[in-house]
């Protein structure tokens, strides 16, 4: 559990972070938002292929380390 | 906290490594104009006041790292709230530095590849480091000071057989009187000495720890000397003018280089020199910011954690400005007052103050 929470914790904090430091610097919540999008929306296709592969990566090496973690847990049982 | 022992000797390379990044390249203290030599100086010695600082802390919970001892100096709860946001802090500054060597190497070196491919190369190569751990990233930092201690040396000798240095630009010293020199001290005790207390994250892994103190004070002081030549030399090369409007002063001091019609375009030694101090500088950030989550959150396997969290500063390094112009400014205007003063200064305050009476109280209590 603490592997998908942690990071989507400090994801979320750190977006906040930013949206804040924005805010700091005279931008309403929306421009704020579209700064912090704006790279995204403008990256190359082959940008966008990398950014897929990664996402497929980290799908699976969470895939293999929780049924890795499972595995141990019922191994453990077992004994 | 990862089980590893790194030596006083490999901690003062670190150190060097580390404070040498990101300062060397980008101008430091140019508020004092052609005084930013001195003004670096004066920020080394407010660096070594905070780093003393920094050890005083750290000395009454020997082994702990911050994000341990904070929830033991004030309380559970809000220590592990502050704990949290320092992590948030070193996650933002990794992010941060990130994006400087990406968009350093997109300017100058590759500019049709896009940054986010150019900060996933550092990423990959950082996430793999912090994976092996803090002692194969001391190693390292042995041979590749070396090889930056020759660049170093063979850049000063071409540049004094060149004859590019002229002292004169130097001149008049405190030409606005001292104000401008006292701003840029402060300016300079935040970046690049204050960064300082990212390796409070670090020192419980020193295994001499009587040597600690010793080799941080010899690395930032080794550290402020290069720096403040190596401003010296830019402004007596370029001069004030030319030098406040270049990007990277280092590389237009070394591209005057020009021996014999023969030894010229030696921009090779500032990119080697962007590649090793990037390094250490990111993977040292990204390292102290995993170590710090896992150390808080109680995480068995530390090491599993690296990938999702490196993904995460990847993200963050591409979204967390626009531009470089705005990136900028936001590291000039909004950072040092709104993070650095009070996570190089107040909270570290606060927290003496606060272990200084749990102990004080503690001492009394037992005797």
């Amino acid at each position: 559990m603490k592997l998908i929470g942690i990071p989507i914790l400090i994801s979320a904090v750190l977006f906040g972070l930013m949206l804040l430091l924005d805010k700091l610097q005279g931008r309403n919540t929306k421009t704020a938002i579209h700064y912090i999008l704006n790279p995204f929306s403008v990256m190359r296709p082959a940008e966008i292929f990398v950014f897929t592969i990664l996402s497929i990566l980290l799908i699976v090496y969470y895939w293999v380390i929780l049924s890795k973690r499972k595995q141990d847990k019922e191994n453990t049982a077992a004994k | 906290m990862e089980k590893a022992k790194i030596s006083p000797r490999q901690l003062f390379m670190l150190i060097v490594l580390f404070e040498l990044g990101s300062s060397i390249i980008i101008p430091v203290g140019l508020t004092a104009k052609q005084d930013a030599w001195l003004a670096v100086l004066g920020g080394m010695v407010g660096g070594l006041l905070l780093f003393l600082l920094y050890h005083k802390v750290g000395s009454y919970y020997p082994g702990l790292v911050p994000t341990e001892y904070m929830p033991k100096i004030w309380g559970p709860f809000l220590g592990n709230i502050f704990a949290f946001l320092y992590v948030i802090y070193l996650f933002y500054l990794a992010a941060r530095v990130l994006r400087d060597f990406g968009e350093m190497l997109v300017m100058f070196a590759y500019p049709e590849t896009p940054l986010f491919i150019i900060n996933l190369l550092w990423m990959i190569l950082v996430v793999y480091t912090v994976r092996k751990g803090i002692e194969a990233l001391a190693r390292t930092g042995e041979i590749l000071f070396v090889v930056l201690f020759i660049l170093a040396m063979a850049s000063l000798l071409l540049l004094i057989f060149n004859g590019s240095i002229d002292t004169r630009n130097l001149q008049p010293v405190f030409e606005e009187g001292p104000l401008p020199l006292v701003k840029a001290i402060g300016e300079t005790v935040f970046f690049p000495f204050g960064e300082i207390v990212f390796f409070t994250m670090i020192l419980p892994y020193i295994n001499d720890s009587k040597k600690t103190k010793r080799a941080g004070l010899y690395a930032l002081i080794l550290s402020g000397l290069i720096l403040s030549v190596t401003m010296a030399i830019n402004l007596s090369v370029l001069g004030y003018s030319l030098l406040a409007r270049t990007n990277f002063p280092l590389l237009a001091t070394i591209q005057t280089i020009e021996l014999a019609e023969f030894l010229q375009r030696l921009d090779v030694f500032f990119i080697i020199g962007v590649v090793i101090g990037g390094f250490f500088k990111i993977t040292i950030l990204f390292y102290v910011a995993v170590m710090g989550t896992t150390s808080l959150f109680k995480v068995e396997k530390p090491e599993q954690l690296v990938f999702p969290l490196g993904f995460i500063t990847l993200f963050l390094s591409v979204g967390i400005a626009s531009s470089f112009p705005e990136h900028i400014q936001e590291g000039l205007d909004i950072v040092p007052m709104y993070l650095h003063l009070p996570f190089q200064v107040i909270f570290p305050l606060l927290l003496l103050v606060g272990a200084f009476l749990r102990n004080r109280h503690k001492q009394k209590s037992s005797g």
